[in-house]
Formats: structure tokens, C-alpha cells, sequence
């Protein structure tokens, strides 16, 4: 017992991704923290494939990183392998990616629950307690009671799950584990709006049932590389993963089984991710295609279980085996786990604040799946934020906020609370308005100081980004020198050069490390995109960014839609483009601008000014409002 | 919404005159109105029928005018709510009083541009068409009205969209290829092919511009020149009656004058401005500014110089300083026969670009409007599809630049994703006509056209 009669001041409720950053987090804050979960044999789990980054979910690693979280290091300390995918684009899309032994991993993660003395305690919740507005703790299954200050749901795809192999139907979570039940019905009667999501994954086989010879290997990073600041960078030449495909017999027998497939038979609700179709859904939905690619990825030293990347499937378990029968290198494989779609609630996510917390219950605070997202990177860094969050409630201290112009996770919380989410949220870089920006290689330099500010940013680290930092200075500075009557920065703007074709004029480059001289490099070649790519958003900032008036009461507005003021209402959209995203139709998004500039609409909306000068600089001018004055009453 | 009405078509035209209400009320004020011949009320009359009645007063006891009903019931209707047109026979006095008696049974006024707009915002118009409609409603000549049918129609609008649908194609092949490296591959050398190909159609349709402008906009001409030399009696040539005071006093003509017309299907403004000279009487250097204004911000200068008196320093001046401006020097006062403009001179100032008139006899008047005309219209079909409003032009020529950014981009080597950043200049460009967003339509293509995804 602490404070107050509490248990604990944060109680992260499950151990996945998102509960374990929620409560390091937490706990490095000085809170006392808890965490529930319903097998303490399963921390920080991997039940889709053994893997962590790839375009967009690396750069929120580095992120996680940078604000001091847990996953790269983690990721780093446990990889069998990395690569760097989009090697022959841009800096600011090249993404790493790596291959995870999964049981170290949950050790790792497991060691470092302990070192902080995070207590877990085994058990289902049941119930969140809420009292006039606060929450109070939960309660188990088995009707004990936890007090605490503040809560964090991260429960994963447990809440009602039900998994499908075939016309199979079992009630429980992924891999097998028990579901949570009632948490669901807890949080409607809360008067929280729940959805309903699915995904799948694919079987698992047997290492020693694989003809391997049969296989394409597939090469590793061959310049060294790490997803942490604080790693030392290593180059990885052991081959883990290789590949194969499925060609037309495969299809074939998907194609005569199709009606034993749970996801077209209408057994399945739930909405399932477009960018992670299953193997059948791929099949039928692009039947021109001959092959599909497969990668087999070993989950574990420790196991013999090896991931077939590719291959989803929620067709019966004697259909997976008709199907892996035609497959090069797995004719003989031997299935240790069927493939399985499974079927989730989730919170529709623009229930929460900024800072995680759901309006309308204090201290109650969601991250990760039950928010509605995919991925293991988008809900460690949810889980990071939240546990944050809930920490500098207690303190009474400013909250940790990212913005989509500082952050990958930035874009993912904006994304969450101002759009309608209609599939798993999956982290892409096409998300990211900003992406030449936002890079794995200046993630420190964007999200140290953040984390430094809050708390959770060691001594050593920051001592580290200091450094860099000065030196990054010291490195542009002699960027201004001048070659041939130009700068070098300037010089570095055009493709074909390269920060080294000048060491010779400056010779003080040399001595600066490989990192700081390739952000340098990037930052000079790219500055005159990135500002490009700040004026769009400016621009676009004067439509779709306009912020709508707060404090408006949308019911009492005339001339716009039932529909458009129902949004409106429901889901608050902060500017006119989410307004835009959550449905409202164009011509009453035109229509709120124009009653925000003729002053109709609270306060005279910032920019109108410019907008009306740029009207007036030319001699046909005609907006729509002006235009319709002129014109003949009739009309 | 409240009820509004007005006379729908245009003022003192035509044997019938139509008076069209529309909103909550528009049923019930008409069923007051007017008593059908069936005997049933207009509030039982389907939607999109039409009925024989005769329009009656308060008292129902004075028969106003025959007339013919249509009901249109909201959402399906042109303004989206409900709508009630009376067609009357008796022109427009008639129309009046049936527009009055509306008024007072609770109808009000209709703002101009009232019905188009509440389209707009009842979702039954895009911003697009309402643009057009509006063209067509102060469209005042043929070829203008046939501009903005068209683009009601939608071509400009389809066109936009299948430009926006090629772009968002490229943008997913780029886009897709960077966030699914696995599974999609970007070809550059066919990504070059169609940018190039989208970039010829663009400017195509950008250069008839000015153009679907002048049709729809109508074009402003502003007569200008040293005192006395003619100008008013030119606009009262050109508008065919006496508008101007015309005397033998220079500076006669102080305020900017402005009359709508028409030039071979070309609706025009025309200006007519006080007489370009340094004076110390107050109102008339207020003139001359004004007519400083007026000219810079006109679309045509007519610059005319008397051909009693020759060309001055001064017109060389002002016709140097137009030269790159559309310019026409118009010698008047030629049936004088004086010919003290030195043609020569002339030529090598404005090339090709003057005309001979004279404000008395109307000789070369029509000359005159035939060479402003051809300015615009010469260029082109005149039926070709052209943006015809400022807003369309303006995203057009974003979208084509943007289009030659990312073929420069190219063709120097950037990578992918520093196209990807042009590509979507140009795509939220051609969404600015149509309202969507970039990313998720960039996404939802990705998704609909590969196969991605582990
Ligand atoms: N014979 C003849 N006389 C003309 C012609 N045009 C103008 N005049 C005479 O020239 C004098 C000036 O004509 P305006 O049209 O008033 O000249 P203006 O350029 O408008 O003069 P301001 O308004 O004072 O600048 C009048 O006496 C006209 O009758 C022409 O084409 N032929
Ligand atoms: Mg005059």
C-alpha cells in the first residue's frame, strides 16, 4: 500500500509492447507501477511475424529511442539479423528492419521489468473502477481489487477475441491464450464506442520439416547498423531468412477451398488491415498474379518454430497443409501452429486526448491495439507516451505532446484522435507529410531534448547528444566555406556531390565521426526540399490546416448537413482537412470557410488577410461567395 | 432553410417569365398562391410533376395570371430542398405581382446567386459546377453561355479528374514502392514517359486560359489617351448610343465610365476614361488617376491618339511603357482626313497592333472590335474546353508546375521519394477542384491496385 490507500500511482494493464514501454516509462519516472497481464510467461510476446521495423515503423523505433524508451535496444541486443530496405533511395526512407530471436526478446523485456521493480501481478481484468468521473484501480476475474492512482489499458487484440482456423470458432487470444472478457462490456456501459477489428497470421512450421536447400537465402546489411543511438553499429552477414513463393497449384487449392474460408463465408466482421491481406484474400483479389512472394523467418534460437511471412490464412488446418504441399522447400513441412484470423474490439481512438488519457474518465489512460492500431512499433511508442503522460498527470507537470512536424509518432497521434480509422492503423511513410524531415538518422537531434525535459533520458545519453550535437554545428559551420565562389552546403545540393569531394578543401571534415558527417550531408542536399515540403504545409495550412473556431456549438449552425454537423460533433475535427477526413462532405467544408472569413463563425480565422490579397492581385478574380453576388438573382 | 424567390429568367425577354421559390416553405406558400385546375392542392402534386392553374391573390377572389406549376420536392430538386416554379404568360409586369404576392405570404427576396449557392451547400453542386452555373448566369453572350455549359457539364471537371486519377497512379507506384520495397518496384523510365505526356495535356488546356477567361469573365477595356482626342465620342461609337459627354472642352471626362457589351461573342467592359495630362484642377487630377487605375488593371488598353495632331512624346511614353500589355493604338478622328500620325512612326511602336476609326462616322469601329476579339477568341476554338474561372486557372498552373518539378527532379537523378514530393504538389493541386486528400486517396490506390503486405 502507498499513498493514499493506493496500490499503485500507474497500473499498466497487459504485457505486450505497448505495457511494457507504458510501464518503464513509468517507473523511470519515479511512479510506483504495476502491471497486470493474464501470463506472466508472455512479455513483450511476438505473435504475428519475429521482426521490428521496416519503411516508417523504424523511424518511430528511433523515435522511441531518442525519448528514451526501451525498443531499440531491445531490438539491437536481440536481433539474428538486420537490413536496410529502400537502400538505393533516400536517406530519408531508407528503413531498417530486423529479425528478432522473439524468446529473447520477451527476456530481455522481462529482465528489465524486474530491474525497475515493476510488480506484475497475473490475472484478468474485469473491470476498470470509476468513481464520479476518476478511475480507481480494476478489478480481477477472481473479484480482488487494484487501487491505483492512474490506469493504462493496453490490452492488445484480447478484448473479446475470437479466433478462426476454418469453420473453427474459439473463444481466446492469440496463440492460444485465454481472451479478456467483460473489460468490453466494462468500457461501453463507460460510454466509450467500441469497433471491431481482425487479422491473421500464418502457420508456423517446423525448422527441421523445411527442405532448406530449396530456399533462396536472403543477405543482411552489409554497412553496420543499429535502431539505437546508445548501439554500437554492427554489420550482419548471417543469413536467418530465406524464401520462396506460392505459384498457380497453390492457388489452385485456395481457390477450390474458398468456401471453407471463414473471411468469405461472412463469418468475420471485423475489419481487416488492406496491407496485410491473407493469402486467400491476395489469391482472389488479384488472380493475374502467378506467384507470391514468401520469406521464412526463424522465430527463435530456442524454438523450432519458423514464421512463413506471406502466408495468412484463416482456411481450415487441412487446407494449410493441401497449400504448403505446392510450395518449393515446404512440401513436407510440418505445421507446429495452424494460421489463424482473429476477430477484436477496439476503442475507437478519437475517444482520447493528446496525451492518451480517454476523455471523459480521469486518469484512465489506452494505448497500442486496443486503440485500434498494428504493429509492435505503433504501440510501444503509444505505451512510451502513455506511461509518460500518466506519470507528469500525477506530477502536475505539461504533458509530452509530439506534432506530425516533429515526429513519426506525432503523425500516429494526430492520425488517431482527428480521423476516422476504418482498418488496423499501420505506421507508413507516405503518412507522414513531413517524411524527408522525419529520418531514423535525426530522430536524437529531434526527440532527445523532449525526452531529456520529461525525465527519462539518461546522463550518459544525453551527455552523447550534447557531443553530437556540438559537433554537428562545428561540421556546418564549415559547410559555409566557400569553393569556387559557392558554398559547400550549396554545392552539396546537387546529386552527383558528396561531403567527401570537399575534405580536401577543408581538411577539419575529416576529423569529424561518419555520423555527424552524413547528417550534415543530408541536411544540406535535402534543406531545399524540406523547405519545399514546409511550404506545402504551410500552404495547405491555409485550407486544410485552418483551424476550425473551438468552443462551437455545430447544432446551432445553419446551412450545413445533418451528417456534416453530426461529425462534426462526434468527432470535433480540429481543422478544416480532418474535418475533410472524417467524411464531411466537400461543399460544407467550403461552406465553414466561408462563414469563418466573413466572421460568421467565431474569431476572424488567421491568413484570411493573405487570402483575400491574393484575390485581389489580379483583375479576374472570382471566389464563390464574391462570384454569387454578382450573379442574377434568379440563378 | 427560409423560403426565398425570385424571377428566374432574364428581365423584359420572352412571352413567359418564371418565378421560382425555394425552401421550407416553398409548397405552402404556393398552395396559397395558386389554385390548380384539378381542384387538388399543390402540396399533393408529385415530385417533378407539372400542373395547369391560375396564380390568385390573398383573397382568393382576383385571378392574376394562367399558369403553369412544376414541383421539385427536396433532396432531388436543383437547390436540394423543395422547390416551386410558376411559369406566368404575361410578362414580366405580371411576374412582378406574382413575385410581390409571394413575398407577402413569407417568402423574402432572393440574394443574387441565392439558389446556387444553397446547392452548393445542400452537397447537390461541387464548388465546380457552382463556378459554372454562376458563369453562365452572368455570362452575357453566346459562346460564353456554351464555355460554362460545358464545364457544367462536368468536362473540365472529368478532365481534372482523370489527370488527378494518372498522377495518383504514378504517385502510388513511388509512394507503394517506398513503404512496400518488397513487392513494388518504380520504373523511372516510364515514370518520365507519362509525367511528359500529362504535362503536354496540361498545358494545352492551361493555354486557353486567357481565353475561357475573357468568355466566361468577360474582358475589360479601357479607352485612354491625352485630353480631348476622342475617347468619349469612340465610346459612344462602340456602344452604338449617346453614354458620354462629348464636347470641345480637353478634360471634359472626369470619373471612369463603365458599359457592359458584346464584341463577336466576346463580352466586353468598356471603359472610358478622363484624359492623360498634369493638371492643378483637383477633380480632374483625381480623373487622371482613376484613369491611371483603370488602365493597369484593365485587360485592354486602347490607346487613342488624334490624327489631327499627331503622335506626342508623351503617347510614345504611355505606349512604351504598355507595350507588353494587350495595347491597341487607335488613331481616331481619321474622317478629318488630316493624317497627322505618322504611320511609319507607328508601326515600329506597336507593330501590328493599330487600327484607324473615326468617332464621328463610325468608320472602323467594327474593325476595332474584330482585332480585341481575335485577341482572345482568334487564338483558339472558342469551343474548346478552357478553366474558366480564376481559382481553376490557378490550380491548373500549379499542377503543371509541379508536373515539370518533378520531370526536372527526374531527369537529375533525385531519388524517389524527392518525386513523390512534386508528384503530390501536383496531385493536391488538381484535389483543390475536386476537395479530396492526397494521402489517403495515394493510399487507398495502393492498397487497390497491388498486392501487398506480409
Ligand atoms: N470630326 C470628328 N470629331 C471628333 C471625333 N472624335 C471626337 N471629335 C471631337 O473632338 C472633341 C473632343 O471629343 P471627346 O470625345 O469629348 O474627347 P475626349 O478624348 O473624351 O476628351 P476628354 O474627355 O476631355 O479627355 C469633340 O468636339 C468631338 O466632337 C471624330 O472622330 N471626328
Ligand atoms: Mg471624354
Amino acid at each position: 500500500m502507498t499513498k493514499h490507500g493506493f496500490d499503485f500511482d500507474v497500473l499498466v494493464v497487459g504485457s505486450g509492447h505497448a505495457g511494457c514501454e507504458a510501464a518503464f516509462a513509468a517507473a523511470r519516472l519515479g511512479m510506483d507501477t504495476g502491471m497486470v497481464t493474464m501470463d506472466v510467461g508472455n512479455i513483450a510476446g511476438m505473435p504475428c511475424n519475429p521482426a521490428i521495423g521496416g519503411p516508417g515503423k523504424a523511424q518511430i523505433v528511433a523515435e522511441i529511442d531518442a525519448l528514451g524508451g526501451e525498443m531499440a535496444l531491445a531490438a539491437d541486443n536481440t536481433a539474428v539479423e538486420m537490413r536496410v530496405l529502400n537502400a538505393s533511395k533516400g536517406p530519408a526512407v531508407q528503413s531498417l528492419r530486423a529479425q528478432i530471436d522473439k524468446h529473447a526478446y520477451a527476456a530481455y523485456m522481462g529482465k528489465k521489468l524486474r530491474e525497475l521493480g515493476i510488480r506484475i501481478i497475473e490475472g484478468m481484468v474485469a473491470e476498470v473502477l470509476v468513481d464520479q468521473g476518476r478511475v480507481l484501480g480494476v478489478t480481477l476475474g477472481d473479484g480482488s481489487r487494484i487501487r491505483s492512482r492512474t490506469v493504462v489499458l493496453c490490452t492488445g487484440v484480447y478484448l473479446e477475441s475470437r479466433i478462426f482456423i476454418g469453420d473453427e470458432i474459439i473463444e481466446s487470444g492469440p496463440m492460444g491464450e485465454p481472451n479478456a472478457k467483460g473489460l468490453s462490456s466494462c468500457l461501453a456501459q463507460l460510454g466509450f464506442r467500441l469497433g471491431r477489428f481482425k487479422t491473421g497470421t500464418s502457420p508456423r512450421i517446423l525448422k527441421q520439416s523445411i527442405d532448406w536447400d530449396l530456399l533462396v537465402p536472403e543477405k543482411g546489411a552489409d554497412k553496420p547498423v543499429a535502431f539505437s543511438f546508445m548501439s554500437v553499429p554492427k554489420t550482419w552477414n548471417k543469413t536467418v531468412c530465406y524464401s520462396t513463393y506460392t505459384d498457380e497449384r497453390a492457388h489452385e487449392v485456395i481457390r477450390d477451398n474458398i468456401d471453407r474460408a471463414p473471411l468469405f463465408d461472412g463469418s468475420i466482421r471485423g475489419v481487416g488491415p488492406r496491407y496485410c491481406p491473407s493469402i486467400e484474400d491476395k489469391v482472389m483479389r488479384f488472380p493475374d498474379r502467378k506467384r507470391h512472394q514468401l520469406y521464412l523467418e526463424i522465430e527463435s534460437e530456442e524454438s523450432d518454430d519458423v514464421y512463413i511471412l506471406g502466408l495468412s490464412t484463416s482456411l481450415p488446418e487441412d487446407v494449410q497443409y493441401l497449400m504448403l504441399s505446392t510450395i518449393p522447400g515446404l512440401s513436407r513441412a510440418k505445421i507446429t501452429r495452424p494460421g489463424y484470423a482473429i476477430e477484436y474490439d477496439f476503442m475507437v481512438p478519437s475517444q482520447l486526448s493528446i496525451t492518451f488519457e480517454v476523455q471523459g474518465v480521469d486518469g484512465l489512460f489506452a494505448a497500442g491495439q486496443i486503440n485500434g492500431t498494428s504493429g509492435y512499433e505503433e504501440a510501444a511508442a503509444q505505451g512510451l507516451l502513455a506511461g509518460v503522460n500518466a506519470a507528469m498527470k500525477l506530477r502536475g507537470e505539461e504533458p509530452l505532446v509530439l506534432g506530425r512536424k516533429e515526429a513519426y509518432i506525432g503523425v500516429l497521434l494526430d492520425d488517431l484522435v482527428s480521423t476516422v480509422i476504418e482498418e488496423p492503423y499501420r505506421m507508413l511513410t507516405s503518412r507522414a507529410e513531413h517524411r524527408l524531415y522525419l529520418r531514423h538518422s535525426n530522430a536524437d537531434m529531434r526527440l532527445t531534448p523532449a525526452g531529456r525535459r520529461v525525465g527519462l533520458v539518461s546522463d550518459e545519453r544525453w551527455r552523447a547528444y550534447c557531443r553530437k550535437a556540438e559537433l554537428m554545428e562545428k561540421g556546418r559551420a564549415m559547410l559555409e566555406a566557400k569553393v569556387s565562389g559557392k558554398a559547400i552546403k550549396d554545392w552539396l545540393r546537387s546529386p552527383g556531390k558528396y561531403i567527401d569531394d570537399f575534405f580536401d578543401q577543408v581538411p577539419g571534415l575529416r576529423g569529424l565521426p561518419q555520423e555527424v558527417l552524413s547528417e550534415i550531408e543530408i541536411e544540406a542536399k535535402y534543406a531545399g526540399f524540406i523547405e519545399r515540403q514546409d511550404r506545402e504545409a504551410r500552404r495547405l495550412e491555409r485550407y486544410l490546416d485552418k483551424r476550425l473556431p473551438e468552443g462551437i456549438d455545430w447544432r446551432k449552425v445553419r446551412s450545413l448537413s445533418r451528417e456534416t454537423i453530426d461529425k462534426l460533433v462526434r468527432y470535433r475535427p480540429a481543422t478544416i482537412g480532418k474535418a475533410l477526413s472524417v467524411g464531411v462532405s466537400p461543399s460544407d467544408a467550403m461552406v465553414i470557410l466561408a462563414m469563418m472569413r466573413s466572421g460568421r463563425l467565431g474569431p476572424r480565422a488567421a491568413g484570411g488577410n493573405e487570402e483575400r490579397d491574393k484575390l485581389a492581385a489580379g483583375a479576374h478574380r472570382a471566389e464563390m461567395q464574391e462570384e454569387g453576388d454578382r450573379g442574377q438573382a434568379g440563378s | 432553410m427560409d423560403t426565398i424567390a425570385a424571377i428566374a429568367t432574364p428581365v423584359g425577354t420572352g412571352g413567359i417569365s418564371i418565378v421560382r421559390l425555394s425552401g421550407h416553405d416553398a409548397l405552402a406558400i404556393a398552395g396559397r398562391m395558386i389554385r390548380l385546375r384539378k381542384g387538388t392542392p399543390v402540396g399533393k402534386m408529385r415530385s417533378w410533376s407539372v400542373a395547369l392553374g391560375e396564380v390568385v391573390d390573398e383573397d382568393g377572389d382576383r385571378t392574376i395570371d394562367e399558369c403553369i406549376v412544376v414541383v421539385m420536392k427536396g433532396p432531388r430538386s436543383y437547390t436540394g430542398e423543395d422547390v416551386v416554379e410558376i411559369q406566368c404568360h404575361g410578362g414580366p409586369a405580371v411576374a412582378e405581382k406574382v413575385l410581390s404576392l409571394a413575398f407577402r405570404l413569407g417568402a423574402r427576396p432572393a440574394q443574387p446567386g441565392e439558389f446556387t449557392r444553397r446547392a452548393f451547400i445542400n452537397g447537390r453542386i461541387s464548388l465546380d459546377e457552382a463556378e459554372a452555373v454562376l458563369n453562365i448566369v452572368t455570362s452575357s453572350s453566346e459562346a460564353a453561355l456554351f464555355q460554362a455549359s460545358r464545364r457544367l457539364r462536368g468536362e473540365l471537371g472529368a478532365l481534372v479528374g482523370q489527370w488527378e486519377d494518372r498522377i495518383v497512379d504514378l504517385l502510388a507506384v513511388i509512394q507503394g514502392a517506398i513503404d512496400f520495397p518488397e513487392t513494388i518496384e518504380a520504373d523511372r523510365n516510364e515514370l518520365l514517359d507519362r509525367l511528359e505526356g500529362l504535362h503536354r495535356e496540361i498545358s494545352a488546356v492551361l493555354e486557353r486560359a486567357p481565353l475561357g477567361l475573357a468568355l466566361s469573365q468577360g474582358v475589360e477595356a479601357c479607352l485612354v489617351g491625352r485630353p480631348n482626342v476622342g475617347k468619349s465620342s469612340l465610346f459612344n461609337a462602340l456602344l452604338s448610343r449617346d453614354r458620354a459627354i462629348v464636347t470641345d472642352i480637353p478634360g471634359a471626362t472626369r470619373d471612369v465610365l463603365r458599359e457592359t457589351t458584346e464584341w463577336y461573342g466576346l463580352p466586353v467592359v468598356l471603359l472610358d476614361t478622363a484624359g492623360l495630362r498634369q493638371t492643378g484642377e483637383v477633380v480632374e487630377a483625381l480623373g487622371v488617376e482613376r484613369a491611371r487605375t483603370a488602365a493597369a488593371e484593365s485587360n485592354v488598353i486602347l490607346y487613342v491618339l488624334d490624327d489631327t495632331q499627331g503622335i506626342y512624346p508623351e503617347d510614345v511614353e504611355w505606349l512604351e511603357r504598355w507595350r507588353d500589355r494587350n495595347c491597341l493604338a487607335v488613331v481616331t478622328k481619321t474622317d478629318l482626313d488630316k493624317r497627322r500620325v505618322d504611320l511609319g512612326r507607328l508601326k515600329r511602336i506597336c507593330g501590328d497592333r493599330w487600327v484607324r476609326v473615326s468617332g464621328a462616322t463610325g468608320f472602323g469601329v467594327e474593325d476595332l472590335k474584330k482585332k480585341v476579339q481575335s485577341m482572345y477568341v482568334g487564338r483558339g476554338d472558342p469551343e474548346a474546353l478552357a478553366p474558366g474561372s480564376a481559382r481553376q486557372v490557378d490550380c491548373l498552373r500549379r499542377a503543371l508546375e509541379e508536373t515539370e518539378t518533378a520531370i526536372g527532379y527526374l531527369e537529375e537523378g533525385w531519388t524517389d521519394e524527392v518525386i513523390a514530393l512534386a508528384l503530390e504538389g501536383a496531385a493536391s493541386a488538381l484535389m483543390e477542384l475536386t476537395g479530396k486528400q492526397v494521402s489517403s486517396e495515394t493510399l487507398d490506390r495502393i492498397f487497390s491496385r497491388f498486392c501487398v503486405g506480409k
